[in-house]
């Protein structure tokens, strides 16, 4: 009946309308759900981001092995090294480290081969500049030496704070191996959140640390000096803990010796007759 | 008896438009309000995404499939991992696929609450868009813990994922879970059931299966169609015959089986079905790797492979062809937004201008899909 | 006491010379810069402001917060960037017309507020077509705003123009055939005359004096809502499909004249139904003195009136847009044939009941109050239902 469904057609646009604006109403009396960035907020919203945020990169040059595995992973090819071997030392020498933030599409691919996290994303998003040519990171400014992991703990305290860092964020990265049936799993579920890593008790007493020549703030860049900046305050934010003793963790969870991505020989020889740090969340626990 | 002289007008609904989707680009012909067809010009956004593959090599192409679809770009980190592992053979562990579908359906839920915003919007009510928009922020927090970015995750590799759960995230989903269950309902009772709403959706634009099925119309357009197809049941792929869920089929309540009422509402209730595959893989995830070893310079034996992953947008297609070498020969991405545009022309015949904005919102087309 | 506004103005400036023509004349001049220059010109400014707060509000965000206290110079901030912006005419508009076009439309704005009853003396001119002289001018929107899309030379401008002059025109029947009752209660046109047959008391308002006036104070409150081009009836500037509709190729000053006429004529149609059906600016008789009266009916009146454009905004945050043809039909379906009947229906009732029925007003009144109560029962549910506090951020 057309009358029936002309009232119908009534009844149904109030009722409707009813409660949309009640809705409505009800949201006018909620807290809004905003963030009044960047200046009416408790804490800094860099400091709020999780640990796994994808931000600028930053590279701990006292770190970094000048394995070069950034530099093939990255699909951009944004990061622009040059390495030379010292044929009688031995050494790697870098002279080197440009990534080109314009071009960086955050992807995380170039931090996941590194053995020791010293190419690592920060929480930092702030990076707007006036220039192009500003948001190139230079990293180097004089020639360094590559770092050579330890086959013990780091003695220098500086360099061994920022490897455990480094480590914490190369453990967040998932590492590969096979499904295990069931019953080959074994009991101790993996502790979540870890702290500070420790290389493991059994290694040969380390050499004394080389004194070769470091750059003193690894992150100045031309132009760039304000992210510079914020970058060094975020990742010196939490003063890296100090490592006790060797030792106290006790026997490898894992095989030593095992490459940090099992993908293969990366076919570098810097490596080869040290053991890169090693995992804490090995795959078969 | 002179006769009265009409024209037929020519618009231009141009690349630079608040309501279409992206950009994309409308020839409309029209008699007045009411139009004679709308000839749609793709191709603002092409990036050769597809050539960059046979550059970039195999594990370097998964960020680039995150800007194939950014809205959902889960299902297309996802389908090209399973293309690659398919042609080399390798087997995800369990707890690898479990995250995968997770992060998965997060993801479709997202990219639903953004379709269903939009289409608020593009009514004329500005408010559906905001809240939508707040709760996809929500699952934007959530992804950003899981695996550091809020759009282009590029969370899955060959072989699994990158990352695994983080301690706490799965009590977070979960009352995220809770939390969006009763602002689905208040979303319905602000928009969806809305008188004005409903009488803009219902009968604009409808599709019968067989036309929908002819012009390869895939999910939920599809499916709102009447025909009931989902590659998660269909073509079972990953742990999704772990999970009991339901299909939504459109029925026609509204107006007619295939209008945009019934477009709009089979993304309502697939962000529900999802929650429930949400809740189930959450509570069911195995222990064990996430990631299977691959290595660095993978080199898939020459073949090629096909794949076919439910997206949010529908069946999204991926065809991989390699020549042995560690870069692929040819790759190529099929998504349902590129044939959504094919039936805007036939559609749009007797429709008005201001339905055609709700079709196009209703196909759910989304520009960079189309032209990649 | 039959005084007005020009009269009181004109005493205290001129004295005993009130009554020469000249006197007047200037008397005239200051009424009404006094009245646009502080009330009208302000609210249609300073309302942007309390929109886009509301909006927000409704949109779980916080609006504009950072001009000036709350953001409240927002408004001045927009003004005066729109005022510092380049002019455009485009090269094939039709000048004369695209230029005189924002003038017929704030014509059309200003002019009204001639008959504005403001409180017992405060009003420009108590002409006794008062209504019909309102309802008379807005209707030189649709002029203004035809000639607006016609001139702009752009085919999305004049599908706007067509599309608003159509909606303007229909929906000028239904808001005359719901002035009707309350001018049939009263027996006046002359807007004094209507708000003093009415008392304080809400159940004595007209809205509630019969069934028929209620329904015809809500058509009249939908119709005035889509004579102003607001959602759900702003196809005109439908902002999704035609950009800005007849005042796309509009800027600077240009394009703020025709959204100053749509906010100010908010204020119109809400004096409209305030004045016709919710008792105007009627208060207690609280014994003081003339002056101190006049204000508590000022206050009065403005509270009601925003306190209508609150639901107008409130109103446009929540529905969306209908489409063309729908709107058509629900103007002439629905409101037209509703619109007879509330007249026809008054005609009857003020017939046998020519001093109002008690009982019906009291039954009406009850039936308003339980809407209210409803609607407070849903608001609360809907808020105990959405677990907000399950996630928020850290920095909110």
């Amino acid at each position: 009946m057309a009358a029936v469904a002309y009232f119908q057609h009534i009844k149904e646009a109030l009722a409707t309308i009813f409660d949309g604006m009640a809705v409505t109403a009800s949201h006018m009396i909620r807290k809004p759900y905003t963030i009044q960035y960047p200046d009416r907020i408790p804490v800094r919203v860099q400091d709020t981001l999780p640990f796994r945020y994808r931000g600028i990169l930053d590279v701990d040059l006292e770190i970094c092995t000048g394995c070069l595995a950034c530099d093939r992973a990255c699909p951009i090819d944004c990061i622009a090294m040059a390495i030379e071997k010292n044929a009688q030392t031995r050494e790697i020498i870098i002279s080197q480290f440009d990534i080109d933030m314009a071009k960086c599409m955050y992807c995380g691919l170039c931090s996941e081969p590194c053995p020791t996290g010293a190419i690592h994303h920060t929480t930092e998003f702030e990076g707007a500049d006036y220039s192009l040519e500003s948001l190139i990171r230079r990293f180097i400014v004089e020639p360094v030496v590559a770092y050579k992991p330890k086959k013990g703990a780091e003695p220098d305290p500086d360099v061994a704070g920022l490897l455990e860092r480094g480590m914490k964020y190369v453990d967040e990265w998932a590492q590969p191996g096979a499904d295990k049936p069931p019953a080959a799993q074994p009991a101790v579920p993996p502790k979540p959140g870890t702290p500070a890593r420790i290389p493991t008790a059994n290694r040969a007493p380390v050499k004394p640390a080389v004194a070769t020549p470091k750059p003193a703030d690894s992150s100045s860049a031309a132009g760039m000096r304000d992210t510079a900046d914020n970058i060094a305050d975020a990742t010196l934010a939490k003063p890296p803990a100090r490592p006790t003793s060797v030792g106290e963790h006790g026997a490898p969870e894992a095989s030593s010796g095992a490459p940090k991505d099992a993908t293969g020989k990366t076919g570098d020889e810097s490596n080869e007759g040290t053991a890169p740090p090693e995992r804490k969340n090995p795959p078969s626990s | 008896m002179t006769t009265l002289r009409t024209e037929e007008m020519t618009l231009n609904m141009g690349p630079q438009h608040p309501s279409t989707h992206g950009v994309l680009r409308f020839v409309i012909k029209a008699d007045g309000e009411v139009m004679r067809e709308a000839i749609p010009d793709v191709g603002y956004l092409h990036r050769s995404i597809e050539k960059i593959a046979e550059k970039v090599g195999y594990h370097g192409f998964m960020p680039y499939t995150d800007r194939v679809d950014y809205v959902c770009a889960m299902f297309t980190n996802q389908g090209w991992g399973m293309a690659c592992e398919k042609l080399a053979g390798i087997k995800v562990p369990r707890r690898g696929e479990y995250c995968r579908v997770i992060a998965a359906e997060f993801n479709r839920i997202a990219s639903h609450l953004l379709t269903v915003g939009l289409m608020g919007m593009d009514i004329g009510a500005m408010t559906p868009f905001l809240h939508a928009l707040r709760e996809r922020e929500m699952i934007n927090d959530l992804i950003e813990e899981l695996c550091g970015a809020r759009l282009t995750f590029n969370y899955m590799r060959i072989g699994g994922v990158a990352w695994d759960l983080p301690p706490g995230w799965r009590d977070k989903a979960l009352a995220y879970l809770d939390h969006l269950d009763p602002i689905l309902d208040e979303f319905n009772a602000l928009f969806s059931y809305n008188k004005i709403c409903v009488q803009r959706l219902a009968n604009v634009a409808s599709i019968t299966a067989e036309e929908a099925i002819d012009y390869n119309l895939v999910g939920p357009n599809l499916r709102a169609s009447g025909v009931k197809w989902d590659v998660r049941k269909d073509m079972p792929y990953s742990v999704y015959p772990d999970f009991d869920f339901e299909i939504p089929i459109g029925s026609g309540e509204w107006g007619t089986t295939g209008d945009a009422m019934d477009r709009y509402m089979m993304r309502i209730r697939e962000m529900v079905q999802s929650s429930h595959i949400l809740r189930q893989a959450l509570a069911q995830m195995p222990e064990g790797p996430v990631l299977a070893k691959v290595v660095r310079n993978f080199k898939p034996p020459a073949g090629e492979c096909q794949i076919r992953v439910e997206s949010a947008r529908g069946d999204q297609g991926w065809y991989v062809v390699s020549d042995g070498s560690s870069y692929p020969w040819r790759v190529h991405v099929r998504t349902g937004s590129f044939a959504a545009m094919g039936m805007i022309q036939k559609l749009s015949k007797g429709l008005m201008i201001a339905d055609l904005v709700v079709l196009i919102a209703s196909l759910d087309v989304i520009a960079p899909e189309i032209d990649r | 006491m039959n005084d007005s506004l020009v009269t009181l103005i004109g005493r205290a400036m001129f004295g005993a010379n009130a009554s020469h023509e000249w006197a007047v004349a200037a008397a005239i001049v200051v009424a009404c810069v006094l009245v646009l220059f502080v009330i009208a010109v302000p609210f249609a400014s300073i309302v942007t402001w309390v929109e886009r707060r509301v909006w927000a509000r409704i949109q779980s965000r916080v609006g504009p917060n950072r001009v000036g206290p709350n953001g409240f110079l927002q408004w001045l901030a927009d003004g005066i960037k729109h005022v510092c912006k380049e002019d455009i005419i485009p090269d094939e508009a039709d000048a004369p017309l695209f230029k005189f076009a924002p003038y017929l439309v704030v014509l059309a704005f200003i002019l009204p507020w001639a008959v504005m009853p403001f409180s017992s003396d405060l009003i420009l001119a108590d002409l006794n077509i008062g209504i019909l002289y309102m309802t008379a001018i807005t209707a030189l929107t649709v002029v203004g705003v035809l000639m607006a899309g016609w001139s702009s030379n752009n085919k999305w401008s004049l599908i706007g123009g067509i599309r608003s002059a159509a909606q303007i025109i229909s929906y000028e029947i239904p808001a005359g055939l719901s002035i009707f009752p309350a001018v049939l209660m009263t027996g006046t046109l002359s807007m004094q005359g209507i708000i003093r047959a009415q008392a304080w008391e809400p159940y004595h308002w007209f809205i509630f004096a019969n069934p028929f006036c209620f329904a015809a104070a809500v058509i009249l409150f939908v119709s005035s809502l889509a004579e102003n081009n607001r959602t759900p009836f702003d196809l005109p500037e439908a902002e999704s499909e035609l950009v800005a509709g007849f005042a796309t190729e509009y800027s600077s000053m240009r394009y703020l004249f025709f959204f100053m006429a749509e906010w100010g004529n908010m204020f119109i149609a809400a004096a409209i139904i305030v004045t016709l059906y919710l008792g105007g600016w009627q208060v207690p008789r609280l014994g003081g003195s003339r002056a101190v009266m006049n204000l508590l009916q000022f206050i009065a009146f403005l509270i009601k009136v925003l306190a209508l454009v609150f639901v107008s905004m409130w109103i446009r945050g929540t529905l969306p847009r209908v489409r063309i043809d729908q709107m058509m039909s629900i103007c002439w379906k629905y409101f037209v044939p509703i619109g007879f009947i509330d007249m026809i229906g008054t005609a009857i009732w003020v017939a046998f009941f020519p001093d109002g029925n008690r009982l019906m007003e009291l039954a009406m009144f009850a039936l308003g109050i339980a809407i209210v109560a409803a609607f407070a029962w849903r608001v609360a549910y809907f808020t105990r239902r959405a677990r907000m506090e399950l996630y928020f951020h850290p920095t909110i």
